[in-house]
């Protein structure tokens, strides 16, 4: 399995597209990322580049552009082309539906029209040799009707048009047990997401509902690690990404730790 | 395998002898085998609370007594006809560090020795606070300390599904890290509450669910427990928005259905 990293943990660093330094400021995270020793980033062209311009920045740094990703109002459109485009340029297998849309809570009509989107959407990407693969949240596992809504996406799309890609830490933020859903998930997934989850060490909440979960660097929260690795292994996932929403370290460091302890603990259980 | 139910789960409806032997009366009809410890130690005598667990056939898992005074609390425990007794979590002080979960390692040692030897077994429940991670070990949780620095033949763990999920444990992971050191498990499911408005990070609030009801995959848990040598399930929901006798039948009766006897 390859290691890749989610640019959402590096989004306090990219800049802003007015200032003159903004894109040597780019290629320097990238090419940290690189030193770092990741193999790929899910980053799609960044505001200000063009695809081509991007391609070969990353080209030359030596980053495997894994993922692109979709806004809601693009998966609802018709015109896949821009989307299809983008990522074909960039040598990116998947485009990422990155959430649920809020519309969804609580109303099953545009939970069918979301389904219905991703189906519509995942068949014309597929055509064009692409994958679509939706990804979770905590709240994909509130229930209606019984049934946690993640489970109703997974169950309503086509496994031949719509692959999923999940969050290690929002499947157990949701109370699923993120192994189970590994294996339930067997042939749907090109990417999943490894973010642990543990509770602040530091936390002046002592009791019950006080007490901070936090984002952790791989291997340092509580996330059975072994265990996923060896499904993820037996699946035969090529791409994994490492995201850290939130961190206490340098985020240069808390992502060389996470690779670090990610890379040891392949070595280690597989 | 006996099910029982937490006394806390029920607290609002135990106020007086009457509600005591209301509630007996409910589980036993329910097929409950028994509760944690006594409902009815709060509001009657020992015995008459021995006594009506006795007329409506319920067994009690476990007893809390003041264990700083083993003879006292043995004797309570006894009284209830049990051996084992619940520890109180560990000080709010001591919870900041390692140093501070190997001190009070340290403590429940110092307090476990009267008891060596005697059958009585100390007992401690986790929340979540108890899995906070280190950075300093690399982020072992405080938990692991306890349990690896603690006499195994006298402190026992009863795990608690619902905090361990919460605290991102791998549920049936933990419960087999501890075999032949959990007589009694918490079986309280985690769910999401389905009021929920925001999709992104924040704003997400997990809730209390019957057993069956929410995101747990009981099957694996339910045969940790077996491996792990668990001698009672114990049902508990802090909060419900059902009525609570209501919620624990969808509880029990959810456990009948996956094969749990």
């Amino acid at each position: 399995m390859q290691i890749a990293l989610a640019p959402f943990t590096l989004r306090h660093y990219l800049g802003d597209p007015v200032d003159p330094s903004y894109k040597p400021g780019i290629k320097t995270v990238l090419q940290r990322v690189k030193k770092i020793g990741y193999a790929g980033i899910e980053l799609g062209t960044p505001p200000g580049f063009t695809h081509q311009e991007y391609k070969d920045m990353v080209d030359e740094i030596g980053l495997q552009v894994v993922s692109t990703s979709l806004r809601y109002p693009e998966l609802a459109g018709e015109d896949f082309s821009s989307v299809i485009e983008e990522a074909t340029i960039l040598g990116a297998k998947n485009v990422m539906v990155p959430h649920m849309p809020n519309i969804v809570l609580g109303n099953p009509y545009e939970l069918g029209r979301l389904i219905t989107n991703l189906n519509r959407a995942g068949k014309a990407l597929r055509e064009a040799g692409l994958f679509l693969s939706y990804h979770n949240h905590a709240v994909d596992f509130a229930q209606v009707n019984g049934k946690p809504l993640f489970e109703q996406i997974v169950d309503g799309t086509d496994p031949a048009w719509v692959l999923i890609q999940p969050d290690t830490h929002w499947l157990q933020a949701g109370g699923a047990h993120v192994i189970t859903w590994l294996k339930r998930l067997k042939g749907r997934m090109y990417i999943v997401h490894f973010k642990d989850y543990g509770i602040d060490p530091y936390s002046d909440h002592a009791f019950l509902e006080g007490t901070h979960k936090q984002f952790k660097e791989i291997g340092e929260g509580n996330l059975n690690w072994p265990g996923i690795l060896k499904e993820c292994k037996e699946l035969g996932i090529p791409w994994c990404a490492v995201e850290q929403d939130e961190y206490e370290r340098p985020v240069y460091e808390a992502i060389a730790l996470s690779l670090k302890n990610l890379q040891k603990m392949m070595e280690v259980c597989l | 395998m006996p099910i029982g139910v937490q006394g806390y789960t029920l607290r609002y409806r135990i106020h007086n002898a009457a509600q005591v032997e209301d509630a007996y009366k409910k589980l036993a009809a329910m097929s409950y085998d028994g509760v944690e410890s006594g409902l009815g130690g709060r509001v009657m005598p020992v015995a008459d609370d021995v006594a009506l667990l006795k007329k409506y056939g319920l067994k009690v898992a476990d007893a809390y007594a003041d264990v700083s005074k083993p003879d006292e609390a043995m004797k309570h425990a006894e009284a209830y006809g049990v051996k084992i007794l619940g520890l109180h979590s560990i000080p709010d002080d001591m919870l900041n560090s390692p140093e501070g979960f190997y001190a009070y390692a340290a403590q429940l040692n110092e307090l476990a020795k009267p008891y060596k030897g005697t059958g009585f077994q100390l007992q401690y429940h986790n929340h979540a606070q108890e899995f906070r991670n280190f950075p300093e070990l690399n982020g072992k949780a405080g938990m692991a300390i306890l349990i690896e620095e603690t006499d195994p033949d006298v402190i026992v763990f009863e795990l608690d599904t619902h905090w361990m999920a919460a605290a991102g444990c791998d549920c049936a992971q933990w419960i087999r890290k501890v075999k032949g050191r959990i007589p009694i498990v918490h079986f309280k499911d985690y769910a999401i509450d389905y009021k929920a408005e925001d999709t992104g990070m924040g704003g997400v609030y997990k809730r209390y669910a019957e057993i069956g009801q929410g995101n747990l995959n009981w099957p694996p848990i339910v045969e940790a427990c077996v491996a792990a040598g668990v001698e009672w399930y114990i049902v508990e929901q802090d909060r419900t928005v059902l009525d609570e006798f209501e919620c624990l039948k969808i509880s029990i009766d959810y456990l009948g259905r996956i094969g749990v006897k």
